[in-house]
């Protein structure tokens, strides 16, 4: 093969892809960058067999064809180049990089033993704008699990019901739950655990300027189709719980007060309760008449925070894991927030006060 | 601020007491019968388990604490080989611990049967720090019917090497004005954080004393030695800064088992580690704690060792998540060879209290009051009352009187990262990975 094409198109190419490379437990040639010039342009692949992206890149290609390039050190090439043209040019299966008059020679594998992309048979497609769904990955990757023996934790529910579009993630101490309307003329319904790894990479890899998104999907794999990127991942096999049913209908108590504050304090309070155990630092809430006070004493010192709020129902006093607060109030969209709660052991809920597409559950700590 | 920690240094009073041959001076002390007699303490002779404490009528016929049980049947047919009775240990170590705390709060066990006592602030009571080791030593010997080793100095190090240079039943005090001659005669070898390798590398420099060692500058110490070098420089001159701490946190639970003959069965590995992950939790449960990250360790034939982890979203203390996720780590471990040793342990431990509730595991509070009713009722009717029907077979530990699998000393460990050398403690350490 022999094509031309800009550095920033290079790595525009290597960016893109560089997520989808195998780690370090797998055969060096799988380790790697698949590349086809095909005409206008330079095709990137890059897969460990959960997830595959793949990209174009424009490029005058004289001669198509393919190589298979060691991915790390490919990467490092591409972002040392000058900002130029660049020609690349297959020989056997290595490469050659030419730019003005110096050019680099690379060392590649046999194209062939590159593993394809599988094709989606009869996949089931819609589309829907790539901001909202950007601003539901947003929202929902928060609360997906890290670290859980239960691999569907570790992943999105993305569920397609009538003309709702879901994304629900969980690691069971707390849920989050975006919703937003799409066409679906045609009825299709789908629901499929999504990685979590795969949907942090669509958020980064999703443009402003993209408009849409198109996705489709078998039972067993998923695609994500935007600019151009394509990105095709293994759905998550399990059986998602019912989140319906842990979310309340009701509360007892409803304050209404303002993200920045609540978030300052809690940061406040979560820099004095850094020492406790595990890593785990509390922040016990005491909801009494228009104030929320944040109280604390460790070893270290001691902190006394006042908020202003607005509050219907019972008072309350209630502890959480101030990292689950502090993950949704950095995500929230409004300046306002709605906060209900239901009892120091009962599920409460965050939502913006206008918005009725999002809400997130966390569960409270114990402590006696 | 260099000087004020060499005046601190200079104040402080350390004590540092440490039990001679501790198992087996309980055992002869219980049974007269044994008294003058050469007792082993760590299991049978003919299983493959290690010397947890020796007598010292044993200690005359060359046995010593790690040394395999069958080399000190060897070496001393006579002796009498006693199990390790770690329930009596630990009461006899606590009423220790009470006399301690009478002279100073500030008390840091290192085992059962060591300590460091900070006395600086209690002499306005008690008198200087040497009477207070002193009558800490008598009142263990007329209380308690033992004799302890007792060293007094002005920080941990010298303390410690003052208790361990007359034993048994010795009595040292290093004056401030007397470090240095006290010293400089030792071998570098008795300079805490010097083992083989150090020492081999010192006697290449012609370096065999402290008093040799302190011939060599800090910068040069530092060059060979990185971090230890500046430490090895510092304690040449008897500065030693660490604090006593009166309550170190605990770490991490672990318990692990040496077999009597190497084992390659996958399925009677997975019992022992039942019967292990069941000793953790219960360890967990008793401290009120629960962990999060489940350690499987297993020693293969030629001592290779390999730790492998998994760290889960939330503490547990229950011993069926414990071994399942133990179970899971094994399964990825290789079986080409048998097994020596394996053991399980938690790490990442929280109090039990802060109980982050959660969604989607209902049965998980039911499963906490089984565990805990189950726990009362061996506590009260014994271990063998109620217990999982598969550690009824044999997998070895519950016929611990007949080897195969004499389970090697339950431990639980500080393991903060740096487990400190106890030359005389009774146990040896195993290895680190």
């Amino acid at each position: 093969m022999k094509t031309h094409c800009s550095k920033d198109a290079l790595l525009t190419g290597v960016n893109t892809v560089q997520k989808a490379v195998s780690g370090k437990n797998v055969e060096p040639d799988l380790q790697s960058i698949f590349l086809r010039a095909e005409a206008g342009k330079l095709i990137f692949l890059a897969t460990d067999m959960e997830i595959g992206i793949r990209c174009e890149v424009p490029a005058e290609t004289e001669t198509e064809g393919t190589l298979l390039l060691p991915a790390k050190l490919f990467s490092d090439i591409v972002r040392k180049l000058p900002d130029t043209q660049i020609t690349l040019e297959s020989q056997a299966e290595s490469a050659n990089l030419e730019y003005y008059q110096s050019q680099i020679f690379l060392k590649g594998y046999d194209p062939e033993q590159f593993p394809l992309l599988p094709d989606l048979l009869d996949p089931v497609s819609f589309s829907l704008p790539s901001e909202s769904f950007k601003t539901m990955i947003r929202e929902t990757l928060i609360a997906a699990a890290q670290e859980e023996s239960r691999p569907i934790f570790k992943g999105l529910l993305l569920e397609m019901e009538g003309s709702v579009l879901r994304l629900i993630a969980t690691d069971t101490h707390r849920l989050a739950y975006s919703q937003s309307g799409i066409d679906n003329p045609n009825g299709l319904d789908f629901s499929g655990i999504v990685p979590s790894k795969t949907m942090s990479e669509i958020y980064r890899l999703l443009k402003d300027d993209d408009d849409s998104i198109t996705v489709r999907f078998t039972g067993s794999h998923v695609s994500f189709q935007f600019g151009a990127v394509h990105l095709l991942t293994r759905l998550i096999e399990g059986q998602f719980p019912n989140y319906k049913q842990v979310i309340p209908s009701s509360c007892r108590t409803k304050i209404r007060l303002l993200v920045k504050d609540l978030m300052e304090s809690v940061e406040r309070a979560s820099l004095l309760a850094r020492e406790s155990s595990a890593g785990v630092s509390l922040v016990r809430l005491e909801i009494s008449g228009d104030l929320l006070k944040i109280e604390h004493t460790t070893d270290i010192g001691k902190i006394s925070e006042q908020l202003s709020i607005e509050k219907e129902g019972a008072d309350i006093t209630i502890s959480f894991n101030s990292r689950f607060i502090l993950d949704v109030l950095r995500v929230l969209p409004s300046d306002q927030m709605r906060f209900e709660l239901s009892g120091p052991q009962s599920a409460a809920i965050i939502r913006t006060p206008a918005d009725e597409n999002y809400l997130y559950l966390l569960l409270p700590v114990r402590t006696n | 601020m260099a000087e004020q920690v060499a005046k601190q240094v200079a104040e402080r009073q350390i004590v540092h007491v440490d039990m001679d041959a501790f198992y087996a001076s309980v055992e002869q002390r219980d049974d007269p019968s044994l008294q003058g007699k050469p007792v082993i303490v760590g299991g049978k002779p003919n299983s493959r388990g290690v010397v947890s404490t020796a007598s010292y009528e044993a200690r005359k016929a060359g046995v010593h604490s790690a040394m395999p049980l069958a080399e000190a049947w060897r070496r001393c047919p006579q002796g009498i080989f006693l199990p390790v009775n770690g329930r009596k240990y630990r009461e006899v170590s606590g009423q220790i611990r009470q006399i301690f705390l009478t002279y100073t709060p500030l008390v840091e066990p290192l085992s059962l049967d060591e300590a460091f006592l900070d006395v600086t602030a209690s002499s306005a009571i008690f008198g200087p720090a040497a009477s207070i080791g002193h009558i800490i030593k008598e009142r263990i010997r007329d209380e308690l019917g033992l004799t302890a080793s007792v060293g007094v100095a002005g920080n941990k190090f010298l303390a410690k090497l003052a208790s361990d240079l007359r034993k048994p039943d010795g009595f040292v005090v290093v004056p401030a004005e007397g470090v240095q001659e006290f010293l400089d005669p030792l071998p570098v070898e008795r300079i805490w954080g010097v083992g083989q390798k150090t020492a081999e590398r010192l006697h290449g420099l012609n370096v065999k004393t402290v008093r040799d060692l302190r011939r060599l500058d800090a910068s040069y110490l530092k060059q060979l030695f990185g971090v230890l070098g500046g430490q090895l420089y510092e304690l040449a001159r008897g500065r030693d800064e660490r604090p006593v701490e009166n309550e170190r946190e605990t770490k991490s639970i672990g318990r692990e088992t040496t077999f009597g003959a190497d084992v390659g069965d996958r399925d009677f590995l997975e019992g022992v580690l039942l019967e292990l992950s069941c000793d953790v939790g219960q360890g967990l449960r008793r401290e009120k704690l629960k962990g999060r990250t489940i350690t499987l360790k297993v020693r293969y034939q030629d001592f290779r060792t390999l730790a492998r982890s998994c760290t889960l979203a939330e503490g547990t203390n229950l011993d069926d998540v414990i071994y399942r996720e133990t179970c899971r780590l094994f399964r990825a471990v290789a079986l080409k060879q048998p097994l020596r040793l394996i053991g399980v342990s938690v790490h990442q431990l929280a109090k039990q209290e802060e109980g982050q509730l959660s969604l989607f595991a209902d049965d998980r509070e039911e499963r906490e009051n089984l565990a805990r009713v189950i726990d009362e009722v061996r506590e009260k009717y014994g271990a063998q009352s109620i217990m999982r029907a598969r550690l009824l077979s044999p997998t070895g530990k519950n016929q611990a009187d007949d080897a195969p699998g004499v389970p090697g000393k339950p431990r639980e460990r500080p393991g903060n990262g740096s487990e400190r050398k106890s030359p005389s403690g009774g146990s040896a350490a195993t290895g680190r990975e």
